[in-house]
């Protein structure tokens, strides 16, 4: 430990000439750059708090002035007390000394009595501020990463870090509490500093020596710890693989497929080493601190002894009084203070190292990614959507997943698409509701380049049923009537008219009525007086915030595997609706299931990022292109199980009422069907 | 002090049974708590933990010690003791540097040492649920409660040691004052036994704010909810088309608003209270000090002993305050330790590893027997009185409607829970005799919500069969099969989609490739594909996002692969590589590939409605030849202009070429 102790004590002083480990060890443009932009940290939060609530920032610069005197009062008052006591014990209370010693007494214990009431007042100031900055931090946050129209940048594993950190995920230290440990810090710091000053005035070098003394200690502990907050900022990756494989373990996700593969073993052990290599910097680092701070601790001990020994001296020669002795003695602990590093310290380096991150994020997102137009969106498309030899890539590389692609949505008519996994069906409604920008070609509504349309006004146009439809915590109306959503309730537009119509129509109204509260019902398991939902339910709820936006305005339909979660029956229901559903409406359907598929008026097929064949179900299966073959393939299937069963009676149970096989009425056989069989009809 | 541990401990009961031999039992559980607070940490890092403990004493005694110093000088040179002054200089020098040191480096040992207590707790909350062989404590929402609960304060149990170090320090610390104090004036004493008070103060005003926290649970829960909605890329994007982002940005703002209010409200009440308690402490504490110096203004105690008084009193003060944050902290840490007994004793009660090992072949086949199974926790159950025979070498489809049973009926064979009633016999012997660990290590399969590995592309699929994780050609043997052999290349460096192939990291949350829904299920049934003679193929419903073409190839190659299992059994009987003859068995909503199999299962409400093989079950003319035509006739030639109500699902085909009007009151929309 010597030898280390020594090392580092060479290694400091290399170290001082140069600049700090961390630039040195990673030279991180960002990091520059976040740096530039934020200036300190610290100055940050106090801004932000400034920004949030003046008022709590004033409290908590009376809250430093006491805690920084208070204590230091104290120690004076009860000091020079002290000092009277001979004087005191010769001449009586009563006598001009017992009167300074009783006033001192006096003043000192209203000092000690007041900075006892810190903590309550800490507290308190504590609650008010983290609330304060915890909520005023979520909503920058939140409003940044609403800025853009697009999305690209949540799929941003960069932002989605800074995001993480900002939100202060990745520590146990909440960013938010940081105001209040920095109060605490500069009070700790100002009493130091007071300390000091009394030092000074019984002998100016000694004060001035402990003040610079602490003070060139400080920075290069504090740079460590600082350090140590970046270093484990900077493991975020690794670290991040060893939170997934933890995640896996207890996550009820994952619980099938870790027992039947029988992962659970393996899955620990890639956390743990992941862990371990994630940590391993920050401990190393670790060591370096330690044996700086027993270093250090030698040259505190000479201060120490310097300082009480030049108190001892001047007493002994009678230079000063035993005053000042009892006065200047506890001044000495007191200045560590102004230079002490703690525990809280960590914690504060690593409150304030999400700092920098909020800021860059904020003012990255804050940067136009889209422009927005200034044509009005509204009634639009009269005429229909084209898109124009587009082509995308995504950010970050890889093969572009269209080029020159061509394709016509006419308004009010509808449109299928079909295609292999991956072809990029999901990507193409994104650009046409404006989440991604074309890398190339253009895309246009009624001949107007979508870029000049105002962009929110246009995504509003487009009512989606995605295929990772949003189960939101709220209630059952308010996932519906998703888009009349406002900060408390539902906008005037609301009517419940068009919430049921829409919910009949996707065949929710049924299971949604049998619900606990009925429209009211948390759609959420965790929440008080919550419910699950099954995917189904979720599926016609998603169909049905669609349809209920489309009945507010929305004219464009774009339905994403909309039945993936349905029953044979409700998918049935579904596809013999979808005429009915998407009247008037300019639809795209995404389905790989072709009874939904060629029930649309025209269908497009994707294949390496261009539109292969068009045309309705009739013409490309006269076409016998690759449409026609996918279709053959799967009614064959349905004709040579049939062909096999030749002779075979068919009996009717037609499920439910109609709306999407209803709600389980399986076993209620209500056709005319059975033995005999029905009535034929010619094949068309 | 123990009893005083065990006191904290015993805070929360948690098992209900057993209430006799409660006192053998309460010393056992509080042993064991003990063991999970302490032992964790000191079997995590023995060497860490002692020098975590000696830091914390050194630095307690050393702090403690410096005020004597003082002391020794003060005296010293008003009665000119030259040897008074250098000892007390020596105390001074020595005991505060070295006690500002230990601290220091105490406080990062001890986050070190948390640091490790933490992964091994995390190790062990993630052993205990994978190994429990059933998914009760998944599936049941109030064992998942739990079970998130500990998770969630993971951190503040693996903290307990640092926080009782930090009692401990504050422990010696203050009782060193208090002894130290009674010797300078033993009524002194008094003066430390009254930060009693501010403690109680302290505790009280804890509950005020934890029954608001309580409170704001829900609304708190919300405000995070909507802030991942808002930075989800999948919500994200709805919230822009239903054009509510801003909508969504006001509530999160005005919730945020309605939680702090109430919040702070509890906060004043909650200061208050700790304010009463701290000036309570103050008047003790003034009155001490007056009297002490009028005592020596009397010249009954030396100047000495004030400046020593006024110094240990401040220290006490500090310790107060650590004291009972620590002891806050420890009390969650204590109650967390219960719900990981808990956890241990419910999984060691599912006794996991007792039972034989799994066959390693099927010669007979699965039956059921009499099975009926309810959800532990649950009322109503979920299948009835199954009877059922699975021929080995076979496939089986499952189909039936949401919630008739399915899945359940996969879990079952799967081993992932025991039948209520009845019995599952492999080869005629009882599934629950043999080990669950056994009997998956024979099984495999995909699920319709299969995972999404977040790692590389080869280890995801190699996961599938671990001893063969890093064989490159099982693995892209696997994935050609599965057809997703356009992501990797055929050699898996990287000649398709993926420049890395095999080598690509996968998963945004890690910072590698989101792949569409469909490629990651190809991976999921690669996966699936990757041990060698399963006794058990489990597919429940693992095509819903694939095309048709590529969902055609896969059942194809399931039926052929169990075919030709077949007739190997019949040619090469008794070989080495001949009859495994395991079991496929589907669920599928898709009657194109469920007519395939050999056997069809149609559950209606937890019970066997039918079963048979397609041609049997159509001639039954029951509720699998209904939905069958039903979605038959999605393939059938749409009529011009009819209206949809006119062609739901009356078709039986083609070459049959009957079709007639629906009853109206069926198809028509309500």
């Amino acid at each position: 430990m010597l030898r280390g102790v020594a090392s580092q004590g060479v290694a400091f002083l290399a170290r001082t000439v140069r600049p700090g480990i961390v630039s040195r060890l990673v030279p991180s443009r960002r990091l520059a750059l976040s740096r530039r932009l934020a200036g300190s940290p610290r100055l940050r939060v106090l801004r932000l708090l400034w920004e949030t609530s003046p008022l709590l920032t004033l409290m908590m610069g009376l809250f430093v002035l006491a805690d920084g005197f208070l204590p230091i009062v104290a120690l004076v008052a009860l000091g020079r007390a002290t000092g009277r006591i001979p004087a005191a014990v010769t001449h009586g209370l009563g006598s001009a000394s017992g009167r300074s010693l009783l006033i001192g007494l006096a003043i000192g214990t209203a000092a000690y009595a007041l900075s006892l009431l810190r903590s309550p007042a800490e507290d308190l100031l504590s609650a008010h501020a983290s609330a304060v900055m915890a909520t005023g931090m979520q909503r920058r946050l939140a409003a940044a990463v609403c800025a853009p129209t697009g999305v690209e940048h949540l799929e941003d594993s960069a932002v989605l870090d800074q995001l993480a950190s900002a939100n202060g995920e990745l520590t146990t230290s909440r960013p938010a509490d940081a105001p209040m440990a920095l109060a605490s810090a500069f009070g700790d710091r100002l009493s130091g500093f007071i300390a000091c000053v009394v030092l000074a005035s019984f002998r100016w070098y000694i004060g001035l020596a402990f003040f610079l003394g602490w003070s060139l200690l400080r920075p290069p502990l504090r740079r460590l710890l600082a350090e140590r907050a970046t270093l484990v900022r900077r493991a975020t990756p690794e670290l991040r693989h060893s939170w997934y494989y933890l995640g896996c373990s207890y996550r009820p996700a994952f619980a099938k497929e870790i027992r039947v593969f029988g992962l659970g073993r393996w899955i620990l052990d890639r956390h743990r080493d992941k862990w371990l290599a994630g940590m391993e910097p920050p401990w190393r680092q670790m060591r370096h601190f330690r044996n700086r701070a027993l270093l250090f601790a030698v040259v505190v001990a000479a201060m120490y002894v310097a300082g009480a020994g030049l108190l001892a001296i001047a007493a002994w020669h009678h230079d000063i009084g035993l005053g000042t002795v009892a006065v200047m003695l506890p001044m000495l602990p007191s200045t560590m203070q102004v230079g002490g590093v703690s525990a809280a310290d960590v914690t504060l380096e690593a409150m304030l190292a999400s700092v920098p991150d909020l800021d860059e994020l904020v003012t990255r997102l804050r940067a136009p990614t889209t422009d927005s137009g200034a044509d009005s969106a509204a009634g639009r498309p009269a005429r229909g959507i084209r898109f124009e030899a587009v082509g995308y890539r995504y950010p970050g590389g890889g093969r572009p997943v269209y080029e020159g692609l061509d394709l016509e949505l006419t308004a009010g008519r509808s449109l299928a698409l079909v295609g292999a996994n991956g072809s990029g069906k999901t990507t193409l409604v994104t650009l046409l509701a404006r989440l991604r920008e074309p890398t190339s070609g253009r895309i246009t509504v009624d001949g107007t380049d979508l870029r000049d349309l105002d962009a929110r006004g246009w995504q509003r146009q487009v009512a989606v049923v995605n295929q990772d439809y949003g189960r939101y915590p709220l209630s059952a109306r308010e996932n519906v009537a998703f888009r009349d959503l406002t900060a408390d309730g539902l906008s005037a537009d609301f009517d419940e008219t068009t919430l049921e119509r829409a919910a009949a129509q996707a065949g929710a109204l049924e299971f949604v009525r049998a619900l606990p509260s009925g429209w009211d019902t948390i759609c959420a398991p965790g929440y008080r007086g919550g419910t699950d939902l099954s995917g189904g339910q979720w599926q016609r709820l998603a169909l049905a915030r669609a349809l209920y936006a489309a009945a507010k305005g929305a004219r464009v339909l774009v339905l994403d595997e909309p039945t993936a979660q349905l029953d044979i029956r409700a998918e049935a229901a579904f596809y013999n609706r979808f005429l009915e559903l998407t009247s008037g409406l300019t639809t795209m359907v995404i389905s790989h299931r072709f009874a939904t598929v060629r029930r649309a008026e025209r269908i497009a097929v994707l294949d390496a990022g261009r539109i292969t064949e068009l045309g309705s179900h009739a013409e490309l299966v006269a076409a016998g292109g690759s449409y026609a073959e996918m279709f053959a393939m799967q009614a064959a299937r349905f004709t040579e199980a049939t062909q096999g069963s030749q002779g075979s009676t068919v009996s009717r149970r037609s499920g439910g009422s109609g709306v999407f096989g209803g709600s389980g009425g399986s076993g209620s056989s209500g056709g005319s069907g059975g033995p005999g069989g029905p009535g034929g009809q010619a094949d068309g | 002090m123990v009893l005083g541990v065990l006191g904290v401990l015993g805070a929360r009961p948690m098992a209900e049974s057993r209430l006799a031999r409660v006192a053998a039992s309460k010393l056992l559980r509080s042993l064991r708590r003990l063991d999970i607070l302490f032992g964790t940490a000191w079997r995590a890092a023995p060497l860490l933990a002692t020098e975590c403990v000696l830091a914390a004493l050194g630095s307690s005694l050393l702090l403690l010690a410096y005020p004597l110093g003082f002391r020794a000088i003060v005296d010293g040179a008003l009665a000119h003791q030259p040897g008074r002054i250098v000892t007390g200089l020596i105390i001074a020098a020595i005991a505060f540097p070295g006690g500002w040191v230990l601290q220091l480096i105490g406080g990062a040992l001890n986050a070190k040492m948390t640091d490790l207590a933490n992964l091994r707790l995390g190790l062990r909350i993630g052993g205990l649920t994978c190994d429990a062989p059933f998914l009760e404590h998944f599936e049941r929402p109030d064992y998942l409660a739990e079970i998130d609960a500990l998770r969630e304060r993971r951190r503040t149990l693996a903290g307990a040691p640092a926080q009782t170090l930090g009692m401990l320090r504050s422990g010696i610390q203050f009782v060193g004052a208090a002894v130290l104090l009674a010797l300078v004036w033993p009524p002194l004493i008094v003066v430390p036994l009254l930060a009693a008070a501010p403690a109680l103060a302290d505790r009280k005003a804890a509950k005020v704010e934890k029954r608001s926290d309580d409170d704001l649970a829900d609304p708190r829960r919300l405000l995070d909810d909507l802030f991942s909605l808002a930075s989800t890329a999948a919500p994200a994007r709805e919230l822009r088309t239903f054009g509510v982002t801003d909508g969504l940005l006001a509530r999160h703002v005005r919730l945020g608003d309605e939680v702090n209010a109430k919040a702070l409200r509890a906060a004043h009440v909650a200061a208050l209270t700790e304010a009463a308690g701290w000036i309570l402490y103050a008047a003790g504490f003034g009155a001490a000090i007056v009297a002490l110096v009028l005592r020596a203004a009397h010249g009954d105690a030396s100047p000495g002993a004030v400046v020593e008084v006024v110094s240990l009193l401040r220290r006490a003060q500090r310790q107060v305050t650590g004291a009972s944050t620590s002891a806050g902290s420890f009390a969650i840490a204590a109650t967390t330790a219960d719900r990981l007994i808990w956890l241990e004793d419910y999984v060691a009660g599912l006794a996991a590893e007792t039972g034989e090992p799994a066959p390693s072949e099927l010669t007979d086949g699965i039956s059921f027997d009499h099975v009926s199974f309810t959800y532990p926790g649950q009322e109503t159950p979920v299948l009835h009185d199954i009877c059922l025979r699975l021929q080995a070498g076979t496939t089986v489809a499952v189909v039936g409607e949401n919630g008739a049973g399915k899945s359940t009926l996969i879990k079952l064979l799967a081993g992932m829970y025991h039948p209520t009633s009845g019995r599952i016999t492999v080869d005629g012997r009882d599934l629950a005799d043999i080990s669950p660990r056994h009997w998956r290590a024979a099984t495999t399969g995909a699920f319709q919500d299969f995972v999404r590995f977040a790692m590389s592309l080869g280890d995801g699929v190699g996961a599938g069969d671990l001893p063969r994780i890093d064989d490159r050609d099982a693995v892209l043997s696997a994935i050609h099969r599965a057809g997703a052999s356009d992501l990797v290349g055929a050699d898996g460096h990287g000649g398709g989609d993926l420049p890395d192939g095999l080598d690509t990291l996968l998963g945004p949350y890690v910072g590698g490739r989101a792949l569409s829904g469909g490629q990651w299920q190809r991976l999921a049934l690669a996966r699936g594909m990757m041990r060698d003679r399963p006794l058990l193929i489990v597919l429940d419903e693992p095509t819903a996002s694939l095309d048709a073409p590529s969902e055609a190839a896969l059942f194809a190659s399931y039926r052929d692969a169990a075919r030709r299992q077949g007739t190997r059994e019949g040619s090469q009987e008794g070989s080495q590589e001949g009859r495994w003859a395991g079991i496929t068995v589907l669920v599928s909503h898709r009657f194109g590939t469920v007519h395939m199999a050999d056997q069809i299962i149609v559950l209606d409400d937890g019970r066997i409605a039918e079963s048979g093989d397609h041609q049997s079950l159509i001639r039954q003319g029951g509720i699998y030849a209904e939905l069958f035509t039903l979605q038959a006739a999605g393939y059938q030639p749409l009529w011009g202009s009819r209206p949809p109500g006119w062609r739901t699902g009356c078709g039986t085909g083609r070459h049959t070429g009957r079709l007639r009007p629906e009853a109206p009151r069926a198809c028509r929309a309500g």
